[in-house]
């Protein structure tokens, strides 16, 4: 007896043992510092909001950084949002397209358009506590030159004037130039003592700028957190104490985590989601994102798409306001051409290809086409609403064409669009940008990698050389592009996009979405009332 | 050999699947401007460009060193990776099987006793609804109720039972519980009817007439047994619990392995995905052997020559 209630002690005890083990290991390597908030300074006793201090902002996006954040050659997407916090560019981007200083006081374009020289901030300091001055700049840029990183082919050579003043030869001017350098991408500015110290494997995953926020840690698909930079070059800022980006996947989880108050803002794609939060009592801010467009492929000469008869007929048999209406909860709006209403390049007199299926009969017929076709549709995947895809398929149908909606994952489609595509669309959303002759550049320019399978309209290269020439973007020569591409149906706009910001009702001036270009707000204005 | 089989299959079933994750590097890298060149390089960095065999034995070869590769998106070590995320999913996983055992087998043993009872008709009532309830539904439901209405846990989250033990364990009540539900309801199903089978044999019935308690002849005689079927589905369920990781890790976003899978093969990351089914591999093939080994400490003329 004896003998077995010591095995059943021994058994209770290995038990033990066995759980209190896998708890052990169940314990990650490393995690997130706290951060306690400070109680404010200043309690706002006036009738107009005042800024308080203290707190942490918790922010919850759907993707955490996929690539690295903290050098700014390699950060993209999801990543240069992760770097926000702590990574200043020289100049700000808001959304209407105005170009505000930042790290540069001011800049000056050389009359002859050779170059543009900047007068960079004094007593500026990167976490580390090195200097922000004119080699830091020429070793950033010379960087994103070197990646090759998109509009970095225009700088020729950056040269240091003295210590506060950089000079940026360019090979040849466009008006798009100076917004290259509000982007973390393309003008991100890290401490070059950190790169020289730590290598580029000690930055990658931890940013030092010259940010209002350090960066603490960074887990992924879980968290990173940021504190508050003491050493910030704007008195008095930043209020928070810290800002934590909290990775969330799953959109009901999103939606759960906004309902509890577990976190004050959330970065989404418009729809149910953000409908029923603004339902709930939350506030939600939203911006055109940009335009989804069937692309089609009518550099083939045999394909029935290099017809624009029949780019019309497809245009005028798709019924976008229903589109519109039956996906976006209120979001979306019909696109009929490739600005959003409302944005600098939008033409009030252009008369829209709204819904007629007898016109798109007629275009059919007379192209040779009145027993129909067969056409595929190869929509983006995430980007785009598969129900769209499907949508355009049943009004094609009833003018005759059977579209086939392919479904492809990101590579898959990359490949069309890199590679080109046969007898079909691509159905992709294109991004908004505040200058419209960058978004022509990138997309359908003349140098641009993108749609090769897609016949540009003849004259578009001279005409857009002409527009990118002026010193500041011109509405006339806007004009005059986006007439050339809307008049030859080059791509047919099917919705505007909008991208949705949902915050509690403590949060204050982050201006989210109000800028151009990522990560969209200003972390050193943020606070959150008590 | 089983190992290397599956590696092999899952190896193979990747490079089969349509698309290219350099072009999807690529895409998540901004391709604007890239050149062939730079898309040829990358494929090179990674050993792509060589023929499948050799990037099997190459990655057969590092994973037997423990060296699982580095992800093609994020450049970061796959066995570092797995290293952090491993523990959380066994974690889970682990006391979700251990409330599996403790809650179903005497609830299994109950309703056999009391067979016909209300007892017994509730616990079965119960224990087809748990075999039946999607486990995405049940989170959903939890959350709403337990997150959102009565506000009593947290709806989304993972903290080392190191680092907050009450935070830990308010944040795992709920994901444990939906991986827990099928396999105590499966397993109280199976102990229910081999606790029946086995008290119908004649040498419990002598057990009775020698006098024993009741007790002791269930305790003793009968559950011991009756465990056979149990154990050899309690191993079969760790292949479940693994598979249900991935839904209860993303509805309550704990940064476990089953998320990590799941990304990997969207992504179309070759070593991550390898990496993990590896080891998901290794996990199902020690539970089988625990199972096996089992048999004869519950079955004295069970032996393995």
């Amino acid at each position: 007896m004896r003998t077995k209630g010591s095995l059943k002690v021994l058994r209770f005890l290995g038990c033990l043992i066995v759980t209190v083990s896998l708890m052990f290991i169940g314990s990650p390597g490393q995690t997130a510092d706290k951060i306690t908030p400070k109680t404010p300074a200043k309690p706002a006793l006036t009738n107009a909001p005042q800024p308080q201090y203290g707190g942490v902002l918790k922010i919850i996006e759907a993707a955490g950084p996929k690539t690295p954040f903290g050098w700014p050659a390699e950060t993209v997407g999801e990543s240069v949002v992760a770097s926000t916090p702590a990574i200043e560019t020289l100049v700000r981007q808001y959304y209407d397209g105005r170009i505000e200083p930042l790290l540069a006081t001011a800049w000056k374009i050389a009359p002859d358009k050779s170059s543009i020289t900047f007068t960079l901030r004094k007593g500026v300091k990167f976490h580390d506590g090195t200097d922000f001055d004119g080699e830091a700049v020429k070793f950033n840029l010379e960087a994103t030159k070197a990646a090759k990183l998109p509009g970095t082919d225009a700088w020729a050579s950056i040269e240091v004037i003295d210590n506060y003043t950089v000079k940026v030869n360019l090979t040849e001017y466009q008006n798009t130039v100076l917004s290259r350098f509000a982007s973390v991408i393309t003008s991100g500015m890290v401490s070059p003592t950190a790169y020289k110290t730590k290598g580029l494997e000690g930055i990658r995953w931890a940013p030092i700028g010259t940010g209002p926020f350090e960066f603490v840690s960074f887990e992924r698909d879980v968290r990173a957190v940021f504190k508050k930079f003491p050493g910030y070059w704007q008195k008095g800022k930043p209020y928070l104490d810290g800002v934590e980006y909290v990775y969330i996947k799953d959109p009901m989880t999103e939606a759960n985590a906004m309902l509890t108050k577990e976190a004050h803002i959330l970065n989404a794609e418009s729809g149910k989601m953000v409908a029923d939060l603004r339902d709930a009592g939350l506030n939600v801010f939203t911006n055109p994102a940009g335009v989804v467009c069937l692309i089609p492929d009518s550099a083939n000469a045999d394909s029935p798409l290099a017809d624009k008869r029949v780019r019309e007929a497809v245009e005028y048999a798709i019924d976008k306001e229903a589109i519109a209406k039956a996906k976006s909860y209120g979001f979306w709006t019909a696109a009929y051409q490739l600005p959003p209403i409302g944005t600098l390049a939008y033409d009030r007199n252009f008369q829209d290809r709204k819904y007629n299926v007898q016109k798109a009969k007629q275009l059919l017929t007379q192209a040779g086409y009145a027993k129909g076709m067969k056409i595929k549709i190869l929509p983006q995947p995430w980007a785009v609403d598969p129900d769209v895809a499907l949508g355009i398929q049943g009004y094609l149908a009833k003018v005759g064409i059977t579209a086939d909606v392919e479904v492809l994952d990101q590579g898959k489609f990359t490949d069309y669009r890199r590679k080109g595509w046969k007898n079909g669309f691509l159905l992709m959303a294109i991004g908004y940008r505040p200058n419209f002759l960058q978004f022509i550049t990138e997309y359908l320019g003349p140098t641009s990698a993108d749609f090769p399978s897609l016949k540009k309209p003849a004259g578009e290269a001279a005409l857009l050389k002409e527009g990118l020439s002026t010193t500041n973007p011109e509405f006339p020569k806007i004009q005059k592009v986006l007439k050339l591409i809307q008049a030859d149906t080059t791509l047919i706009p099917v919705h505007v996009t909008v991208r949705a910001c949902v915050y509690q009702k403590n949060v204050h001036d982050t201006n989210h979405l109000k800028l151009a270009t990522w990560p969209f707000w200003t972390p050193e204005t943020a606070w959150l009332s008590k | 050999m089983v190992l290397l089989l599956v590696s092999l299959m899952v190896f193979l079933t990747m490079r089969l699947l349509p698309g290219d994750p350099i072009l999807m590097y690529m895409t998540m890298r901004d391709v604007e401007g890239s050149s062939q060149e730079q898309i040829d390089n990358i494929r090179k960095e990674f050993g792509l460009d060589k023929p499948v065999m050799v990037q099997y034995l190459r990655w057969v070869s590092g994973a037997v060193r423990g060296d699982l590769g580095t992800s093609i998106l994020n450049r970061s070590s796959v066995s570092a990776e797995l290293k952090r995320r491993v523990p959380i999913t066994f974690y889970l996983t682990f006391l979700s099987l251990l409330l599996s055992v403790v809650v179903s087998i005497p609830l299994g043993v109950i309703s056999a006793m009391r067979r016909g009872s209300w007892l017994d008709t509730l616990v079965t009532t119960v224990a087809n609804m748990g075999v039946t309830v999607p486990v995405f539904w049940l989170g959903i439901l939890l959350v709403y109720v337990f997150g959102l209405i009565l506000k009593w846990l947290p709806v989304f989250g993972y903290t080392s039972p190191f680092t907050n033990f009450w935070v830990s364990l308010k944040q795992v009540v709920m994901p444990v519980f939906c991986l827990a539900v099928f396999s105590i309801a499966s397993s109280m199903r199976q102990t229910r009817s081999s606790m029946l089978e086995v008290i119908r044999q004649d040498y419990i019935r002598t057990a009775r007439a020698k006098g024993l308690k009741e007790r002791v002849i269930v305790m003793r005689h009968a559950l011991k047994n009756a465990m056979i079927p149990v154990v050899t589905l309690t191993g079969m369920t760790v292949r479940y619990l693994f598979g249900g990781a991935v839904l209860v890790e993303t509805v309550f976003n704990i940064p476990g392995m089953g998320r990590m899978t799941v990304d990997g093969i969207l992504a179309q990351d070759y070593p991550v995905v390898q990496g993990a089914v590896l080891v998901i591999a290794v996990t199902i093939l020690l539970s089988n052997l625990i199972v096996d080994l089992s048999y004869g400490w519950l079955d004295p003329r069970i032996r393995y020559d």
